[in-house]
């Protein structure tokens, strides 16, 4: 437990700014609108990204962490599991784009919190003192 | 060598099919030309970025298990990057899939 405990913060604090490029993005995207640079409708298409990217992360998350709980023995289900997910993921991805309306470059945009989010953690990473 | 000529064939092969598609239509309307290259280009985007994410997937979770096989007690340290790793993969299979999603909307 005590070794794990720096990881699961680590992975908790990966969480954590996965959601605040997030919060970045749709900030910066307030900020073009508010400067007349972006269309207003850029941000409901940024916010579903967003919550895609972090549901799927989630979910992967949660998936791997069941499978690889079990010490040496890897979960059966995990394949079906991850398979599901994936498939619900494009399910999602085609009913948004589809019929959802949303602008695409904003959803594109939201999509991106992810990429965003790992970059603020490595940039954190490398300025503690310990890293 | 055998992959060497295997992917030379599939070039080849992939440059045929294109240009059969692009002089076919040299007598149809410009239109029909725009949606057969609209077309491809959706099929073989999606195509190419499924093939690539599985071959980083495949790549990474072996990888992974390996290093979990060989070092135990490393799993926690291996596990968060996997894990990043494998959400940052799939979501460049995404955009390649809402791109296509586009292009297909346009036909």
């Amino acid at each position: 437990m005590g070794r794990d405990a720096p990881d699961r913060l680590s992975l908790r604090s990966l969480t954590n700014r996965i959601l605040l490029s997030a919060g970045l993005i749709l900030g910066g995207i307030g900020v073009a609108v508010a400067a007349g640079v972006a269309n207003v409708s850029m941000l409901p298409g940024a916010v579903c990204g967003a919550g895609i990217a972090c549901g799927n992360f989630f979910l992967i998350r949660k998936i791997l962490e069941k499978a690889f709980s079990g010490g040496g023995a890897v979960n059966k289900g995990f394949v079906v599991q991850y398979t599901l997910k994936f498939l619900g993921l494009i399910g999602v991805v085609y009913l948004v784009v589809r019929y959802g309306g949303f602008d695409l470059l904003g959803f594109l945009l939201g999509l991106s919190s992810l990429f965003l989010g790992v970059l603020l953690e490595a940039l954190a990473r490398s300025f503690e003192p310990n890293a | 060598m055998f992959r060497k000529y295997t992917f030379s064939f599939l070039v080849a092969l992939l440059f045929v099919a294109v240009a059969s598609v692009a002089m076919a239509a040299e007598g149809a309307p410009a239109a029909d030309n725009v949606k057969a290259v609209i077309a491809l280009a959706a099929g073989f985007g999606i195509a190419i970025a499924a093939f690539g994410g599985a071959m980083g997937q495949g790549k990474a979770i072996a990888a992974g298990l390996e290093g979990i096989a060989r070092n135990p007690s490393a799993q926690n340290k291996i596990f968060i990057p996997m894990i990043v790793g494998l959400a940052l993969i799939e979501s460049l299979v995404i955009y390649a899939l809402v791109i296509a999603f586009v292009l297909v909307g346009k036909l």
